[in-house]
């Protein structure tokens, strides 16, 4: 049943520009993974070596305290890449699942849930964000990430919810309701295949948005506490740096624009292709 | 038409109450008791936080608790301040306002004229290299960290050359100028923050501006336009401009809670005190009326920006008006 | 395209400048605007109301005292002191000093000078806990007249001048007298304050700018700047562009990152001032968030002293602080270093000595897993330290890394300005990452180090106690030659091991060149601005500016 999900992802992919998006983000991935395992513990510290500029053994040079920046760099990609990939993965579920009853039920169980979904978009993520702020903080990690996602889903929602719509109308699924097969089978069975292809494109732009949005709020010192490692943290720390010592903010910010473009490069052509009119 | 009217009106109202509902149980979850007596950056003290909950009567039954916060929200009524003593909310969101409308709208002015030519050319051009290398650039103007970028251009114009003032809204010498002086000294000042945020949100103005474009280009008209042998400047210039322009009329409304989002950290950056900064600086006293406050104004106008774009497209676009 | 659009924009950016330039220089006749970048707002400039940094600044451009401490600020004895509301003092007897007024002091709405504001001040001072406190060795103020005042102390005691003055901004009793206490913030006097000293209040924009005026009939001379702006930045690095980008001349309390970055810059002279603050790691003596049992870990001198001596101090204050710190062994600030023994150097790194009284203390690694242990419960720690000061989380997690080779677990949690204040005021730490502004004055290590305020709020949060430093206090409280008993009070605090005393920082200065300074004050940086000026060849535009 992923007939028409399968050629789509190869579409996608035929766009330079994604296999570019795609080959940097896989390096990011498999870099956040493995540079941990080699590099020195991005927490130790070494006074004499503080500040050093870019070298052949700290390739990013080193923060005031003598730790590594790469090392450092590479441990806020884990955790900047996990917050966003765990997050957005709750919104896709969240979204998916409510679009997918709220389209299919129809009457006013839909209409209730998207005017729920209406007046939720109305708020901004970020304001949400700092009200929980204000109330728990410091913050911990669990919870942002539980914030983010229970904040994000309002968007997929109604993607997912417009296509359950028309799928359900497919001649396809009335045969098969006619034929007797209960509610979740046909949602499992053929809603959700047609659906994913939005999805995907919704969920690979919803990750740097969450990127972004982490980064910024650990910039406000409002996010992930250090000695964790994060990029919006390092760029904070590092702004009475900025310009003796760029290479402590520089590196982040880069992580930062490369993960965030290679990803949006991917989304950008995903949407594409499965907008059949923007091609 | 007017029944059309009544209808969208409903809805944003409906969509307003939604906001305020959910805004309504996030406020509940404000604690009891006074977080941090007595520090140099003042916190809430009991009796402010006991009037917090007087205020939105947080010991009542829900309904009439909520029933009270919907009449002092429409009311205007949004509290006392604690990170500010004693100033009432509406009265700080009032002083604060008009420096983020000004920012915003010039960041979106500029935004959108720079981004729909942009958009424009890339349709025309559409799937050349000039086409793809746009779509790229404006990408990265999105993947930049706002405040990050903020703090490049400060480098460059402020530091580097003394071209523009690094941070503020005025100069405080310039008190006892001319009018003019002071207006020009504002425009120095709004330059960098300005384009900041609308660097960083081009990308989508550029975007929804060429697949506009492009699918007015496929319509019927232009191709009797092109056969009547005008030349392709015209065409694009006096037909397909116009008519691809109303549909982006509908990204104002989608604009508004990206430019709040973005004013946060802009003026946090630049110390252009607007909305996002008294939204920050409300976080730092735990200032849970003045956070509640903005969060309710920037609701509200964000459902009143899409009410606007509908209201207005349907005004402008006689496709719309007749259906 | 994008770089044809920053063009436009930057060239829009010049043509607006030069206007603004031109329009400037029309004006004349003004001699001097100075901009002080600060980063935090001024909000009630009134003695005894609030106490912040810069509003405590601004108070004491508009207010001033009877007289002044002197250049060596010296607290002890009369004669080390400036005259200033008071033209002259002399004692009746050991416990009373008579103080006469300069006949010329004005309010800056003209009304004169008189006793009753000194004795008003005095009533007031009452109502306020700090200043109440502050003057609680005065027994008595009157009026002698118009321009005389009596002030009777509860006994003879080395520091009464510094008691009748320091403490006492005189307020206006013909402006205030109706107003209670309590609510002269929220009154139009809070938002114009009507003061005596050489400037006057002019205006202030909430979160932006505050703005001070040569008040022209200033007794003692008027001051030869003309404006006065305390400019709201609250980050240090944003209070840095001001100054670099031309919006600023001066700005205090620069980390050494920013030393760095004027480094080489013609246009500023860096000045460190000796400063009345000292950064220290403050041990808690109760269970966190319990005072009434002793902390499970660092109730044990041996683990305080332990903790000390595995730091090598000297080297962690010049990673965060350069060279504009030096190390201290107990509550000393550059202010008062003068209470040292000249050539005193306690501080002692030996990582050895603290491995063994570790051990001592029954603390070793017995279950291998790298962390030390007694009664198979770890040797872990937390480390509080608000997250918005610069220095602090970097001493933090220097300590957390040194104590870690030591096999002692220390975790750095960061927090909130007020999240901070009100773990460290309730007990509910371990260790916290202190920062005091002293009085110049050891005798305000009552409220931190005494058994009399032992788990008081804001006083001696980590309830020390140790009886014999009481009874030194005590001792130095009515004692005339105060200085070998504060040496012996500092050593106790050395063999206690109350906190590990970080640094005694400088407070670093830049100032615009053109500007002719007076030496700063360590206590009140700017309280020398009236004789400040700037040499006529070197104005700038807005030094010609009048304001409104």
């Amino acid at each position: 049943m992923t007939t028409a999900f399968a050629p789509s992802i190869d579409n996608a992919f035929s766009s330079r520009e994604a296999r570019i998006g795609a080959f940097v983000l896989i390096l990011i991935v498999l870099l956040a993974i493995v540079l941990p395992w080699v590099l020195p513990d991005p927490a130790v510290q070494c006074l004499p070596c503080g500040s050093l500029p870019p070298s052949l053994h700290h390739p990013f040079g080193t923060d005031l305290l003598g730790r590594d920046v790469l090392s450092r760099v590479a441990g806020g990609a884990r955790i900047s890449l996990s917050v966003a990939l765990i997050s957005v993965i709750l919104s896709v579920v969240l979204g998916g699942l409510i679009g997918t009853v709220a389209g299919y039920a129809g009457g006013w169980v839909d209409s209730l849930i998207m005017r729920g979904v209406d007046g939720a978009l109305a708020i901004p993520r970020l304001f949400v964000l700092l009200l929980v702020l204000a109330m728990v903080r410091p913050i911990p990690l669990w919870l942002l990430i539980l914030v983010l996602g229970t904040t994000g889903w309002f968007g997929v929602s109604r993607i997912v919810r417009g296509e359950a719509l028309r799928v359900k109308h497919e001649l396809y699924v009335q045969a098969a309701e006619a034929l007797g097969a209960r509610g979740h089978r046909i949602i499992l069975r053929h809603l959700l295949p047609n659906t994913a292809g939005p999805l995907l494109v919704a969920a690979t732009l919803g990750v740097g948005d969450v990127i972004l949005l982490e980064a910024g709020l650990s910039f406000l010192g409002l996010g992930i506490q250090p000695p964790t490692p994060s990029w919006g943290g390092m760029i904070q720390d590092s702004r009475d740096y900025f310009f003796t010592r760029p290479w402590t903010s520089i590196f982040p910010g880069l992580a930062i624009v490369v993960t965030v473009l290679a990803v949006s490069l991917i989304g950008d052509a995903m949407r594409d292709r499965f907008d059949p009119r923007n091609a | 038409m007017i029944r059309w009217l009544l209808l969208r009106t409903g809805q944003a109202l409906v969509t307003l109450a939604v906001a305020l509902v959910i805004l309504f149980f996030l406020m509940r979850l404000v604690p009891g008791e006074p977080l941090a007596p007595g520090a140099t950056e003042r916190p809430p003290s009991q009796e402010e936080i006991a009037r917090f909950r007087r205020r939105y009567c947080l010991d009542c039954p829900l309904p009439v608790q909520f029933a009270n916060f919907v009449t002092r929200a429409i009311k205007g009524d949004l509290g006392t301040s604690i990170h500010y003593p004693g100033r009432p909310v509406t009265q700080l969101i009032r002083e604060r306002l008009p420096w983020t409308l000004l920012l915003g709208g010039t960041a979106l002015l500029l935004n959108f004229t720079v981004g729909l030519l942009l958009g424009v050319w890339q349709a025309v051009r559409k799937g050349t290299r000039v086409d793809r290398v746009l779509s790229s650039i404006s990408l990265v103007g999105y993947a930049i960290p706002s405040f990050w970028l903020g703090m490049v251009l400060v480098w460059i114009f402020a530091i580097k050359v003394h071209w523009l003032p690094s941070a503020g809204i005025s100069e405080p010498t310039l008190a006892g100028e001319s009018l003019l002086v002071r207006i020009g000294d504002v425009a120095r000042h709004l330059v960098l923050p300005a384009l900041t945020l609308s660097v960083v949100s081009i990308a989508a103005t550029m975007r929804y501006q060429r697949n506009a474009m492009i699918e007015v280009l496929r319509l019927d008209y232009i191709r009797t336009a092109r056969a009547k042998g005008l030349s392709e400047s015209i065409v694009i210039r006096r037909h397909a401009w116009r008519n691809a322009l109303f549909p982006v009329l509908t990204l104002f409304g989608l604009w508004l809670p990206i430019l709040v989002t973005g004013s946060v950290f802009v003026e946090y950056v630049f110390a252009w005190s607007g909305l996002g900064l008294l939204a920050t600086e409300a976080i730092g006293g735990r200032d849970y009326p003045l956070l509640m406050g903005t969060a309710i104004l920037v609701s509200s106008m964000i459902v009143f920006g899409g009410w606007l774009t509908d209201v207005g497209y349907m005004v402008l676009d006689p496709r719309v008006r007749h259906r | 395209m994008l770089r044809s659009v920053l063009r436009i924009t930057a060239v829009a950016g010049l043509i607006v400048a030069s206007v603004s330039s031109s329009a400037c220089a029309q004006r004349d006749g003004a001699s001097g605007t100075l901009v002080i970048a600060t980063g935090a707002d001024v909000s009630i400039p009134v003695p005894g109301v609030e106490q912040n940094q810069t509003n405590w600044q601004v108070t004491n451009l508009l207010f001033l005292r009877l007289a002044e401490l002197g250049p060596t600020l010296s607290t002890v004895g009369d004669k080390d002191f400036v005259p200033m509301l008071a033209r002259s003092w002399k004692r009746r007897d050991s416990v009373t000093v008579v103080f006469d007024l300069d006949r010329r002091a004005l309010w800056h709405d003209g009304a004169p000078v008189t006793s009753r504001d000194v004795v008003f001040t005095f009533e007031r001072a009452r109502q306020v806990s700090d200043l109440a406190t502050a003057t609680q060795r005065i027994a008595s103020v009157t009026a002698d007249g118009p321009n005389r005042v009596v002030f009777r102390f509860t006994h003879v005691y080395a520091e009464q001048l510094y008691d009748a003055t320091y403490h006492l901004m005189i307020i206006p009793e013909h402006l205030l007298a109706r107003i209670p206490q309590d609510s002269i913030a929220s009154s139009e006097f809070g938002k114009h304050p009507v003061g005596n000293g050489p400037f006057r209040w002019v205006r202030r924009v909430p979160d932006q700018v505050t703005e001070l005026a040569a008040f022209e009939r200033f007794f003692l001379g008027k001051p030869k700047l003309d404006r006065v702006y305390f400019r709201v930045a609250r980050a240090p690095d944003a209070r840095l562009n001001l100054l670099l980008s031309g919006e600023a001349d001066v700005t205090e309390l620069l980390s050494w990152a920013a030393v760095q970055r004027l480094d080489g810059n013609q246009e500023f002279s860096i000045i460190p001032v000796p400063s009345p603050t000292i950064t220290y790691a403050l041990f808690n003596q109760k269970a966190p968030g319990d005072r009434t049992r002793p902390h499970p870990i660092l109730a044990d001198v041996r683990v305080r002293r332990a903790l000390v001596l595995a730091l090598d101090r000297p080297v962690m204050l010049r990673a965060v602080y350069g060279p504009y710190a030096v190390g201290n062994d107990g509550p000393v600030p550059q202010a008062f270093a003068w209470v040292e023994e000249p050539g005193h150097n306690a501080i002692r790194t030996d990582t050895s000595a603290a491995r063994r009284l570790l051990a001592d203390a029954g603390w070793t690694d017995h279950d291998g897993d790298g962390t030390l242990d007694k009664d198979g419960k770890p040797l872990e720690l937390t480390i509080n330290s608000p997250n918005a000061s610069p220095q602090r989380p970097l001493f933090a997690q220097q300590m957390q890394e040194r104590w870690r080779q030591l096999g002692i677990k220390a975790s750095v949690q960061l927090l909130d300005g007020p999240v901070w204040v009100q773990r460290r005021d309730a007990g509910q730490f371990d260790i916290d990452m202190s920062n005091a502004n002293l009085d110049p004055t050891p005798s305000g290590w009552r409220n931190s180090w005494s058994c009399e305020t032992a788990g008081k709020p804001r006083q001696n949060v980590g309830s020390y106690c140790d009886p014999a430093i009481d009874s030194l206090l005590r001792v130095a409280n009515t004692s005339r030659d105060v200085v070998p008993v504060y040496r012996q009070i500092l050593k106790h605090i050395r063999e206690d091991a109350p906190a590990v005393f970080l640094s005694a920082p400088a407070n670093v200065v830049a100032v615009h060149r053109r500007f002719a300074t007076r030496p700063l004050r360590s206590d009140m940086i700017w309280l020398g601005l009236r004789e400040w000026s700037i040499a006529p060849g070197l104005q700038l535009p807005r030094d010609r500016v009048r304001g409104n």
